[in-house]
């Protein structure tokens, strides 16, 4: 679930200059910065896949962009409508037949993001569309609610029905031993990936 | 006086330019250039294209700069940033952070949080918390006891040196809990942990634990308690 700054470094290959220079750029979120006591003083943990996706995005457009222009593509605005209908659908990451459960003209980057969580429960659970309907119902309203991306979303299952659980990102959830969990999904994560995406476009 | 200015002192208050010499509080703001002679109290924060001090300076809130100069001593209670920060007198951050591209410090710098910079470039002394960057050079001069170290130079090598060592731990003029930076290059400076790529532990320094994945040097006039790391060794003369 962490990785420590030294095997960031090594797996990664920036430096120590590059890691802090996008600190403070604001590129990398000062909270993933976790310093913890260690034997020699103190040690830097990092949120494993978050910061590993986000060097990978930084890496990518390095390159071809300023750090400042990578920072506004970064920033994400979960609800403005700024998503079309077709480029919703040309994204391969959501499913079509999903987004025909809630279709519009625009998006915002957590409609998406939470069609992104129904097209992996319909891909990868199997779950029918009543099922997703229903789950939409039921939860969709609290979830475009968000006003920002520090929550997880747990969906568990009980006799072929799917229920919605908000919660923090490090709190833990114990459910009733009747439910299965279908999936566990980071809010900031999806949106970031959303929002890399834009950029990419 | 205008801009919220109160105090005793002359003003030149030129379009977004300011330069004041004398004893005042203003309220803060975004200017161009602001030339500090006299005792300012800066009761928010300041952003300044420019900002110099040759004075006493206080600011209150925040500082964003791009370029800055103090010659004097300046007091700032929370966070500065700036492009570049020239630092020949005092500057001194009681409880936020300097985020710099460069830093150059002839003179003191005390952070009791972060600095973040790329470069820091520095023959003065520097005391912080933490120091993360990419090329830190902190090159300081013994501050307690001349020649120190060439007095005990023999001495320190391979004898039991605990009592010299509680001794030399005292003559670093720089201080610093926190180091890490791909580029480093020390001298006279304590650092608890030092973390980097590239290292030089010059003469008159004191590490408690240095972690290195590359080149590390250190002086036979500089104590390093202790080392891990992937790196190549040398001892420097």
């Amino acid at each position: 679930m962490y990785i420590s700054k030294k095997e960031l470094l090594q797996m990664t290959g920036i430096s120590y200059g590059q890691l802090y220079r996008w600190k403070r750029e604001k590129l990398i979120p000062e909270e993933w910065f976790i310093k913890k006591p260690s034997y020699t003083g103190q040690e830097t943990f990092f949120p494993r896949e978050k910061v590993l996706e986000r060097i990978r995005f930084i890496m990518e457009m390095k390159d071809s962009h300023s750090l400042e222009e990578i920072g506004e593509m970064l920033k994400v605005n979960p609800k403005k409508q700024e998503l079309s209908f077709e480029k919703l659908l040309q994204m391969e990451e959501i499913e079509p037949k999903v987004v025909g459960l809630m279709e519009k003209e625009a998006y915002s980057a957590i409609e998406a993001a939470l069609l992104e969580i129904l097209s992996v429960l319909y891909r990868e659970k199997g779950a029918s569309g009543e099922a997703l309907a229903s789950f939409l119902e039921g939860m969709g309203e609290h979830f475009l609610k968000l006003e920002n991306g520090n929550e997880m979303l747990t969906v568990v299952q009980a006799e072929g029905r799917l229920y919605g659980i908000l919660h923090g990102e490090n709190s833990q959830i114990k459910t009733d031993r009747r439910f299965t969990i279908a999936g566990q999904f980071s809010i900031e994560q999806l949106l970031g990936r959303l929002k890399q995406r834009y950029a990419k476009n | 006086m205008g801009r919220g200015f109160t105090g005793v002192g002359d003003f030149t208050v030129n379009g977004k330019d300011v330069a004041i010499d004398g004893i005042t509080s203003f309220a803060g703001g975004e200017f161009n250039q602001i030339t500090i002679d006299g005792v300012v109290t800066v009761q928010h924060g300041i952003k300044a294209n420019r900002l110099e001090a040759d004075g006493v300076l206080n600011v209150k809130g925040n500082v964003l700069a791009n370029r800055l100069e103090i010659d004097g001593v300046a007091t700032l209670k929370k966070n500065l940033r700036c492009h570049t920060a020239e630092i020949d007198g005092v500057l001194n951050i009681k409880s936020g952070k300097l985020e710099a591209d460069a830093i150059k410090c002839s003179g003191v710098i005390h952070v009791e949080g972060e600095i973040n910079a790329d470069e820091v470039t520095a023959d003065g002394c520097i005391s912080a918390k933490e120091i993360y960057g990419d090329q830190i050079q902190i090159l300081s001069k013994p501050n307690q006891v001349k020649n120190f170290l060439t007095e005990i130079g023999s001495f320190l090598k391979g004898m039991d040196i605990n009592s010299g060592m509680e001794r030399f731990k005292n003559i670093q003029a720089s201080k610093i809990e926190i180091l890490e930076a791909t580029k480093v290059n020390l001298k006279y400076v304590y650092v608890k942990q030092l973390c980097g790529t590239e290292i030089t532990i010059g003469e008159g320094c004191y590490v408690e634990n240095a972690d290195c994945d590359g080149a590390l040097r250190v002086s036979k006039y500089a104590v390093v308690k202790n080392v891990t790391g992937n790196h190549v060794y040398e001892e420097l003369d």
